[in-house]
């Protein structure tokens, strides 16, 4: 009795199986270009920005920042980009400040930042939903800029 | 002589001024004998530690320090999450009832690991390259899900490196 | 295979780059080349050698762990030494939280006594032999407190920077300056002090 169960279950399972193997992998491959959101972000000591335009930086990623000393945070400029497979995209994010992002696939990214136009340095990383990439430096005053790159 | 021409004295003997406060404090030498005396102690102490930190040996053998930490790592390997079967209640009998299922569940799991780039969160260090004169520390927090690379000018012969904290 | 005897001839990158595939034997030689130094950074900050010993230890397991982000652009001796450095620095601050704060820690960046010391105008440490040397200073940096000792060691044997050490120690390049001014000025009190001992 029990034979006939397994023999049937044993290719319905099997079909199931294969019907969601395919669905999962079209469902991937043609999946849309990532969608990657890059925020420049002041860190500075001060309780406000020079600049009135910056807002605070959003809670969740002041709290993700909370390895570094700074006590405040403001977004300068925040930009999303769409990035198509082996394409490289230049983001201005201040006067000063310009990143290129090439997808390389596999969620993994080229990012190439400058400084005052100069090629400061090349970064090859992961980044997923799950894993951001941040990317900061020292700045006048004891202040700090910061990258902040994630997919959204 | 206050306190803040103190200290920019100090920084001066360390080289850590500014080109024109350094200028400042050389013409403030020319003149303070206070000054003078006080760079002169600071000196002398940074010239004394100079290279004279005492040299210590670990007081344990290499063989029973070597296992020490091969102990640790082991140990630290062994910890790493592994499956516990959450059900104490099967018997053969199931398993030749679920067996189809088991392996079609088994290959769902395959099946979503290789077209799902977001599954296991193994952190793997990227690269970094590129301008020698900004060195760059490179840190990564599995509970924040973040890597940080923080860059900064580095002096031609300096070194510095990534390193874990 | 390699034997123990071969990685004794080998330099540090190479070594390196078989631990990081999972050689444990080249890894066992870089613990036993370097293990002085890292012991005797972890006693100079904190003192204490079963603390030192465990943060030694604690520190080349760390290493093997993290060695994948090594990526050599300073010695591994530096880097060892900055991984060691940085949990002396969390074991210090941990031990900092069980304790009371005490006047002279108050005292730590406005100078307390150190402020109406005389300048030394004589190097307490003229015609002594190195040895000697060395143990006086040890002798008197064990006499300063943690924050000015940190500062020391980190500024004069590690070579860091004002900014680097802010960052390490958690404050600022003022609070760095203003410590590392303070130390220098009682250790100049304390090596002259050992100096005027001997000389009665």
């Amino acid at each position: 009795m029990s034979n006939s169960r397994i023999s049937f279950a044993g290719p319905l399972a099997w079909l199931g199986c294969f019907l969601l193997m395919t669905s999962f992998g079209a469902s991937k491959l043609a999946a849309a270009d990532p969608r990657l959101e890059v925020q420049l972000v002041w860190g500075t000591n001060d309780d406000s920005s020079p600049d009135p335009k910056h807002k605070p930086l959003e809670a969740s990623l002041v709290k993700k920042l909370g390895m570094f000393k700074w006590k405040n945070y403001f977004t300068v400029n925040r930009k999303d980009v769409l990035l198509a497979l082996n394409a490289a995209q230049k983001i201005q994010l201040s006067p000063q400040c310009e990143i290129e992002i090439k997808h390389l696939g596999s969620q993994r990214y080229e990012i190439n930042v400058f400084g005052q136009k100069k090629h400061v340095k090349k970064i090859t990383e992961k980044i997923t939903r799950q894993d951001s990439l941040t990317i900061a430096g020292d700045d006048k005053n004891d202040c700090a800029w910061i990258i902040l790159i994630r997919e959204i | 002589m206050n306190d803040e021409t103190k200290i920019k004295l100090q920084a001066y003997l360390d080289g850590e001024l500014s080109r024109r406060d350094a200028r400042g404090i050389s013409e403030l030498l020319t003149t303070d004998n206070e000054a003078q005396s006080l760079l002169g102690e600071l000196q002398m102490v940074k010239s004394a530690l100079h290279g004279n930190e005492l040299e210590l040996k670990l007081p344990e053998t290499r063989e029973f320090f070597w296992s020490k930490i091969q102990r640790e790592i082991e140990r630290s390997v062994k910890e790493e999450p592994t499956r516990v079967p959450a059900f104490a209640w099967w018997k053969p009998a199931y398993v030749r009832y679920v067996g189809g299922m088991a392996a079609a569940c088994a290959l769902l799991m395959i099946s979503f690991i290789a077209f799902n780039n977001e599954g296991p969160r193994k952190f793997v260090p990227g690269e970094i390259e590129g301008n020698g004169e900004m060195g760059s520390i490179t840190y990564h927090s599995n509970a924040d899900g973040m890597t940080v690379v923080y860059l900064f000018d580095r002096e031609p012969g300096k070194v510095v490196d990534s390193e874990p904290n | 295979m390699p034997t123990k005897q071969d990685y004794t001839t080998q330099e540090d990158v190479l070594l390196v780059k078989s631990a990081k595939k999972g050689d444990m034997l080249a890894f066992e030689e870089l613990v036993a080349r370097h293990r002085d130094k890292i012991y005797a950074r972890a006693f100079s900050m904190m003192r204490n050698e079963d603390e030192a010993l465990d943060l030694s230890q604690e520190a080349w397991v760390k290493a093997w762990q993290r060695l994948v982000q090594f990526q050599g652009d300073s010695s591994f001796a530096t880097w060892m030494t900055r991984i060691t450095i940085n949990l002396c620095l969390d074991q210090l601050r941990k031990n900092k939280r069980h304790r009371a704060e005490s006047i002279e820690v108050l005292n730590e960046e406005s100078g307390g006594v150190e402020r109406q010391m005389p300048v030394v105008n004589v190097n307490p440490t003229e015609g002594l032999e190195r040895t000697e040397v060395r143990k006086r200073i040890d002798e008197a940096l064990g006499k300063l407190s943690e924050e000015h000792r940190t500062v020391l060691i980190l500024h004069e044997f590690e070579d860091l920077e004002y900014k680097e050490i802010a960052k390490r120690m958690s404050c600022s390049i003022g609070t760095v300056m203003s410590r590392l001014f303070y130390a220098r000025r009682k250790m100049a009190v304390l090596l002259a002090g050992f100096k005027r001992d001997e000389l009665q």
